[in-house]
């Protein structure tokens, strides 16, 4: 017994450490957006040559929301010789592949891809392989079709590949939706703690600012040359970051890169949004954790973040564990709340909740933002950790099916709430 | 016991509260959804267009009231009546003048000036902004937000040049002059005798203008020798060397500094975490960016004709005299232009160090 009581006590100092590291990565970030050096962004360059692009816009069953991301980059600044854009349709089963084509008609530079075969694989990433091989554009720009580009966006984006070591860039997320109910004020908080802070921090302090699969851009020959993207991987966005890295390359930021999105507005369809990226995600972990260490292009603090980004959708998982531990010690009469150590646990446990956009993060991004009514639902997102431990540690298990039993995963989309908001935004 | 206990649960509340106690002593302002421009195009003279616009309209639809009818109502002087409004040497109002406009005396001018023809401003003038189609800054001038010409922008030495000087055609700048931005289709740093006679070089040969870059990288490299060619871009993580008279096909990224020495060529663009040196007559095609500073040797050439380059820097651009920059210089310290003799004394006190 006492050696059961010796190893559930270790896991749980176990996790205080990883907590009380977590902790401390996000207040170097919070600190470093507040006080510290913000490395100049690449759009401040102004140029007259510009790389051709081509913007891919993965859609299933997409009527409802495809016009607005079209009609946006139709109003686009790039040059239309150096763009092109190409809507994948996707084994949509409503209008949306004859709205598509009719947009194909009336502009020379939009084209559609149709994907409809039974053998065909669906999802995101083995659209996108597709639609790689069709694209001329030696720049590959992501969006998905609930997406508002603003006039100067593909520009902004575009520019960062200038750099010869940017594999690829990432632009802001910013939901549109953000008043619609308490989850989406809780999503926005996220979304600002997210972007605003943690993203680029990581930019600032040179380390890895992760690709988010839409709003961004990536090198079409180096993913083409290293065989596209795995289409058994539900994350291809992680994939492609630790990919770009384990290659030499670097991913950037660019925090003035804003797009409108829509977020969830239901917590089931959250839920499963976060499953499906608790689940990509840890299958990236299991992928990239030996290439991540054993990498010859990182430095020793671009390794540590990135395997506490690795790791960042498996720790509700072993929070979720603790927990167990935590009761199971209760029960056997050997947890006592008045140790010294628990302020330490409290402390831990307190400044990682939410895990990848805590407290301190986002009250941050809220002042830098000037959200204001937004921030008095601060203190609620205590409570969405554990609606979030709960699906993530559903992910993780799921990752752990999916490589244990080598299944092909299926791609869950995203439900869209579409409605034209009062500023017809 | 019991206060142990109330304690950490205290520490435990406080802390949960805390970020968001220190968020609402902060001023906030937006409610629900952040605003996204969705239609900002990026201009470098965006604030000149945006203003010569509206002054062009107010003016007309004004006539000679004396009055502007802005989003408030706004008092103006004609600049041929200046004479009659200068205060202890202060002009307080906005001034318009439909013609050609010429200060004989240093005068602070604590409104924007908006002239249809050529601005002369005298030696140690300062200025809040001024637009017109040729504009000449004497000597110590000092604007304090910003200067632009849809033809010529002549800049005399030790003029403090504001957030940004512009101009749609032409940009010459004498030494000693600090700036934040510039943005010209060329932009020229030269001595107080040659400012004066500056004009507007003659485009490049078409041919001349394509280039072949090398886009194949070869990481960690220290240093291309004299003389030599790399025909491919270079990725280092080190800091990088490029000797005499080398030339480089493709592109440069350091992730730390790059120093270029004498008559270097770079058909692409150069990247670097720390500062970017540049010695005398360096070629440059494409667009120099810095985390650090900038310095930009005599003689250097950024970009070419026709064409919209940057050079940037996070900390500092310094631009020697008979440098030219087709494009946009810009930095978020301070940026000056300095005499060659200068330049060369910091290069090798930078080198000594």
């Amino acid at each position: 017994m006492d050696v059961v009581v010796a190893v559930l006590k270790g896991y749980f100092i176990f996790n205080i450490i990883i907590m009380l590291l977590y902790a401390v990565r996000h207040y170097i970030f919070s600190y470093s957006r507040m006080f510290g050096k913000q490395k100049v962004s690449y759009r401040d360059i102004y140029d007259s040559d510009y790389p051709k692009v081509s913007v891919l816009i993965p859609m299933h069953n997409e009527e409802l929301v495809l016009n607005q991301v079209l009609d946006s980059l139709i109003q686009c600044d790039y040059d239309r010789d150096k763009l092109e854009i190409i809507g994948i349709n996707d084994h949509s089963d409503d209008k949306t592949g004859e709205i598509l084509d009719g947009y194909c008609a009336k502009y020379p530079y939009i084209h559609a891809l149709h994907r409809s075969g039974e053998k065909e694989l669906r999802g995101k990433p083995a659209g996108l392989n597709d639609a790689m091989e069709i694209a001329t554009g030696d720049i590959i720009i992501v969006f998905d079709a609930d997406y508002r580009p603003s006039v100067n966006l593909i520009k902004k984006l575009a520019t960062a590949f200038k750099d010869p070591q940017v594999g690829a860039v990432m632009g802001r997320v910013i939901p549109v939706n953000a008043n619609t109910n308490l989850l989406t004020t809780l999503l926005n908080l996220e979304r600002t703690g997210g972007y605003q802070v943690d993203q680029q921090a990581r930019y600032n302090l040179g380390l890895i600012p992760q690709y988010g699969g839409t709003v961004g851009g990536f090198r079409k020959d180096v993913i083409l040359k290293t065989g596209g993207f795995d289409t058994k991987v539900l994350a291809e966005d992680t994939e492609l970051t630790y990919r770009l890295y384990t290659l030499g390359y670097i991913v950037v930021y660019d925090n003035s890169a804003e797009c409108y999105e829509e977020s969830p507005e239901t917590w089931d369809v959250r839920g499963r949004q976060i499953r499906r990226w608790a689940r990509g995600h840890n299958e990236v972990l299991f992928k990239y954790l030996g290439k991540t260490v054993k990498s010859k292009f990182l430095s020793f603090w671009q390794k540590a973040d990135a395997l506490f980004l690795l790791f960042v959708y498996m720790i509700p998982f072993l929070l979720f564990l603790s927990i167990i531990d935590c009761v199971v010690l209760f029960f056997l009469g050997k947890m006592n709340i008045m140790d010294y150590w628990w302020v330490f646990l409290l402390f831990g446990f307190y400044n990682a909740w939410g895990n990848f956009a805590p407290f301190y993060e986002i009250s941050a991004g809220a002042i830098l933002d000037g959200l204001n009514k937004e921030l008095y639902a601060l203190p609620l997102l205590s409570f969405s950790f554990y609606f979030y431990m709960w699906y993530i540690t559903c992910g993780f298990l799921d990752a752990v099916a999916d490589v244990v039993t080598a299944r092909n995963v299926t791609w869950d989309k995203t439900k869209r709430f579409h409605k034209e908001n009062e500023n017809g935004r | 016991m019991i206060v142990c206990f109330a304690g950490i649960v205290i520490t435990f509340v406080v802390m949960t509260m805390l970020p968001f106690m220190l968020s609402l002593g902060v001023p906030r302002d937006v409610e629900g959804t952040l605003v996204v421009r969705s239609d900002n195009k990026r201009d470098p003279r965006y604030f000149a267009k945006s203003f010569r616009s509206i002054m062009e309209k107010a003016f007309e639809e004004s006539g000679k009231d004396g009055i502007l009818h802005l989003s408030k109502d706004e008092s103006y002087i004609l600049g041929e009546e200046l004479g009659t409004h200068i205060k202890n040497g202060r002009v307080d109002s906005l001034v318009i003048s439909p013609q050609n406009f010429e200060t004989a005396e240093a005068l602070t001018f604590s409104k924007e000036i908006y002239v249809r023809g050529e601005a002369k401003l005298a030696s140690g003038s300062v200025l809040r902004a001024i637009s017109a189609q040729n504009v000449t800054l004497g000597v110590n001038s000092r604007i304090y937000r910003w200067s632009d010409a849809e033809e010529k922008m002549t800049v005399f030495p030790g003029v403090k040049l504001g957030s940004s000087c512009t101009s749609r055609r032409y940009l010459a700048v004498s030494e000693g002059c600090f700036f934040l931005k510039l943005y010209a289709p060329t932009v020229e740093v030269l001595n107080r005798n040659q400012v004066a006679q500056a004009h507007e070089p003659e485009a490049e040969p078409e041919e001349f203008m394509v280039l072949p870059i090398m886009e194949d990288v070869v990481i960690n490299w220290k240093k291309v020798n004299a003389d030599d060619t790399a025909d491919h871009s270079i990725v280092t993580p080190y800091r990088l060397f490029v000797g005499n008279h080398a030339v480089v096909m493709g592109h440069i990224k350091s992730k730390k500094g790059i120093h270029l020495g004498r008559g270097v060529i770079v058909y692409g663009n150069i990247f670097a975490e720390k500062a970017i040196v540049m010695e005398d007559g360096c070629r440059i095609y494409g667009n120099v960016f810095s985390q650090g500073s900038v310095y930009v040797g005599p003689g250097c050439v950024i970009g070419r004709v026709g064409r919209t380059k940057s050079v940037i820097g996070r900390q500092s651009v310094i631009l020697s005299e008979g440098a030219v920059v087709y494009g946009y210089v810009g930095c978020e310290h301070k940026g000056y232009t300095v005499e060659s003799g200068r330049f060369k004394k910091m290069i090798q006190k930078a080198k000594e160090t």
